[in-house]
């Protein structure tokens, strides 16, 4: 199978074109298209998934939202009438010639203002024509043209012949083992094996039905059996649901794990640099609390150091005052007067004239100079003063202290700072934002890993006891069936019913078992042939839960998560292969930029594998002069049928094909 | 006879200066104006430069000061004269106390102006560390300046 032809008219860049894939002789049955970004090579393989399934998976979210389908020329030009948009695509398949044709005939509703102007289907068609080798057509629509699809490349693997290279590298990541089962289970056609089945379960139903009208207990259990039935296919869907969970969560955790790789403990990092910031604030403060004690320390300290000088001299006069007993140790000397004048003592006893007492009073008298309001105030100064020296005397001890509580803190900080250095330099470049995004993202993953995890369990326990009670309801339904005689007639036909989903069962099974068998042996022999390194790799398996394991030939080890952008590339196009060899689809390879994801000499390497498959399978390719270097030119150039190059006209609105 | 002064003065132009230094030292601009002139006065007497007033503005009232203020500046009256008695003469005391303060607090201001800002109290404290050690108490006490770069 492969396109002869593709014809577009307004849809999206292309105005009215016409592509023809003719191969030529001596060449490959491959075609390039080179092209600048945005030009509309995506665009051409979204015109063919449009017209076979009118689908648009190249297009991004943003184009998807920005851009109408229909081309903008028509949308400025657009009058009264609608416009028609058709892709056509003109394919050689089963010995003769397929064309699949969808139109829309689309009316523009303009109205004043900016991105005001909305477009309006009118009609909407699809038409499958198949001419057959003798010459009589046959034109298909609906349903039936949708089954001719299904005959040339089914949408469920669409995704097998249509590739965007620049999600080549990550392929068996986002093609999960769910995908490829569905890819196996689609090509084996087991389908038609479960309609059957299907159908003979709601035979099997209805003769149990039958044969309860005639014994309640047969029509109890049947009920029960139908009951439990329905229950363990919810919880079977409810299990697969859980795994699919399980599986795309560790698949985000392993991507996440490969990103954070070499990457620092950035929460762990960041959680210690916050607590250092943290305790630094606190340091600063008390810092701020000490420096300030010192300085006031310094004012009042500073005072009495530069009054020193008077305070040490002053003491020094008063004592030598009161040595001179010229400071009245607690004597008024108004007292001493009174007693002289009166010649009486404070004891109320007599003084004689010129007795030694008298002399003794007046000499004491005689040496206090200084009033008594003179000696009180000297007296509390001499205290003052007396007690500033005495503080003084404490200067150093107080000073130091806290001067070495300052240094111990400026300490503190200067250290927490360094660290804070020291986890900004182990963090710096990397991209703190995205880390603390993946981080918290592997953390949600995890979480939902362990619930689904746990969730798991409950629902397998609870599978097995409702297989356990199915089971158990099964054989008491047979032998309630098998002792009834009013039930005679039918028991032969359930049995038989019985039998036959048993075997539709087993059938179905065996088939996908052997067809991922077969799938697995070609994509190995394909592998081994395209790559480059042949001897590296030894077997590529596809497990039970349909996950492909390329195995490395020496160590004997899985090596997908190892390969290279170009390897993963090799390894898709090898297991497409296999599935389109398998399942007799074997259509065109339309590939969008193959070399986005690989480097260096594999490019050519991959280039030469293009020219390989040319040999037995229509290859489209899309490139960007970037993409189309000498050394892939030198590959390409001469094996091509077709190089087509891609421009947009002068007003950017239009597709301009060359070659 | 004359009476009892009832509060102590400055020299009029000497308030502008005492703004600026609450400017340049935050803890100065914390004190009271009692405290700031004993600290002016100190000063001005650590530099051995007393300098009339010529024209008077009142500060703050003389019960504001406690009696180790007024201990200090009878101290220094004393010294002054030579004399214990003087004390009583509150017009000298309070005069040699505003004539020092004055003296005192143009000659802090010329400090702030003349070193970095912020460094007063660095500076202050090297100052000190220097007189403290020439003071000779009865048993020899030293202290080691251990200063920080940011105090």
């Amino acid at each position: 199978m492969r396109i002869n032809s593709i014809k577009l008219k307004n849809y999206r860049q292309f105005g009215d074109i016409e592509i023809a894939f003719n191969k030529k002789q001596e060449k490959k049955d491959v075609h390039i298209f080179i092209a600048l970004m945005g030009t509309g090579k995506s665009n051409l393989l979204n015109a063919i998934n449009w017209c076979l399934y009118k689908k648009e998976p190249f297009l991004s979210r943003e184009n998807k939202e920005k851009f109408p389908q229909l081309n903008s020329k028509r949308i400025e030009d657009a009058g009264e009438k609608p416009y028609r948009m058709m892709v056509e695509i003109n394919a050689e398949a089963f010995n003769g010639q397929m064309s699949f044709k969808r139109e829309q005939f689309i009316k523009v509703i303009k109205k004043p203002g900016v991105l005001n102007n909305t477009c309006q289907i009118e009609r909407d068609a699809f038409y499958v024509t198949i001419l057959d080798d003798k010459g009589n057509s046959k034109i298909y629509t609906n349903e039936e043209a949708k089954e001719k699809v299904r005959l040339f490349v089914p949408d469920g693997i669409k995704d097998f012949f249509f590739f965007d290279g620049e999600k080549l590298d990550k392929y068996f990541k986002e093609a999960t083992g769910q995908n490829i089962k569905n890819a196996i289970y689609q090509i084996s056609q087991v389908h038609l094996i479960d309609k059957i089945r299907d159908h003979m379960e709601k035979v099997l139903s209805d003769l149990h039905k039958e044969a309860g009208k005639l014994n309640p207990e047969i029509e109890e259990t049947r009920r029960e059996l139908e009951r439990i039935t329905g229950e363990l296919e919810t919880a079977n869907t409810k299990l697969e649901t859980c795994k699919s969970q399980i599986k795309i969560a560790t698949e985000h955790i392993d991507e996440i794990e490969e990103h954070l790789r070499g990457v620092p403990e950035v929460g762990e990092l960041q959680k210690q640099k916050d607590a250092l910031v943290e305790d630094n604030k606190g340091q600063e403060k008390r810092y701020l609390r000490k420096v300030r004690t010192k300085q006031e320390m310094l004012f009042t300290s500073g005072i009495d150091i530069n009054l020193f000088p008077v305070v040490s001299k002053v003491i020094s006069m008063v004592e030598e005052k009161r040595e001179k007993k010229e400071i009245p140790p607690r004597i008024d000397p108004d007292v001493l007067k009174d007693i002289i004048q009166r010649k009486i003592c404070i004891c109320k006893r007599g003084i004689d004239s010129s007795s030694e007492e008298e002399k003794a009073i007046i000499n004491l008298l005689n040496t206090i100079t200084l009033s008594p309001e003179i000696t009180r105030e000297i007296e509390k100064m001499e205290s003052s003063l007396k007690s500033k020296k005495l503080v003084l005397k404490s200067y150093t001890s107080r000073m130091n202290e806290i001067t070495s509580d300052i240094t111990a803190i400026d300490g503190i900080i200067s250290k927490n700072k360094e660290e804070i250095e020291k986890i900004d330099k182990q963090i710096e470049g990397f991209d703190m934002e995205q880390i603390s995004d993946w981080t918290s993202q592997l953390r949600e993953y995890g979480t939902a890993r362990d619930k689904s995890l746990k969730l798991q369990g409950v629902i397998e326990t609870q599978v097995s006891n409702l297989e356990k009670l199915q089971d158990g309801l099964q054989k008491k339904l047979d032998t309630e069936v098998k002792k009834e005689t009013k039930v005679a007639d039918i028991k032969n036909d359930i049995f038989f019913a019985e039998n036959i989903i048993k075997v539709l069962k087993k059938a179905s099974g065996r088939i996908i078992d052997l067809m991922r068998e077969k799938i697995q042996e070609q994509t190995e022999k394909k592998f081994l042939d395209l790559h480059w390194k042949s001897q590296t790799f030894g077997n590529v398996f596809i497990n039970k839960d349909y996950s492909i394991v390329p195995v490395h030939k020496a160590t004997g080890f899985n090596c997908l998560s190892g390969l290279s952008g170009g390897e993963t590339e090799i390894l898709a196009l090898a297991f497409s292969f296999a599935l389109h060899n398998i399942s007799g689809y074997e259509s065109t390879i339309a590939v969008d930029r193959p070399f986005t994801n690989v480097s260096g000499i594999t490019k050519q390497y991959i280039s030469e594998v293009f020219v390989k498959i040319g040999d037995e399978r229509q290859v489209i390719l899309f490139l960007t002069p970037d993409d189309y270097t000498s050394d892939i030119k030198a590959v390409l150039e001469n094996e091509a049928s077709n190089i087509f190059t891609m421009k947009l006209s002068p007003d950017e609105k239009e597709l301009v094909l060359e070659g | 006879m004359s009476s009892i002064p009832d509060r102590l003065y400055i020299e009029e132009s000497d308030r502008e200066l005492y703004k600026k230094i609450e400017e340049a030292i935050d803890l100065f601009a914390k004190k009271t104006r009692k405290e700031q002139f004993i600290f002016a006065m100190a000063y001005g007497f650590s530099n051995k430069t007393r300098i009339p007033l010529k024209k008077k503005n009142d500060l703050f009232l003389a019960k504001d000061l406690k009696a180790e203020d007024e201990a200090i500046v009878n101290a220094i009256a004393i010294c002054e004269k030579g004399s214990l008695e003087i004390i009583t003469d509150k017009n000298f005391t309070y005069s040699i106390a505003e004539e020092y303060a004055h003296a005192g607090i143009r000659l802090l201001y010329e400090k702030i102006e003349s070193i970095e800002f912020g460094s007063f109290w660095k500076d202050f404290e090297k100052d000190l560390f220097e007189s403290f050690n020439n003071i000779n108490f009865d048993s020899q006490i030293r202290y080691e300046q251990n200063s920080t770069s940011r105090a």
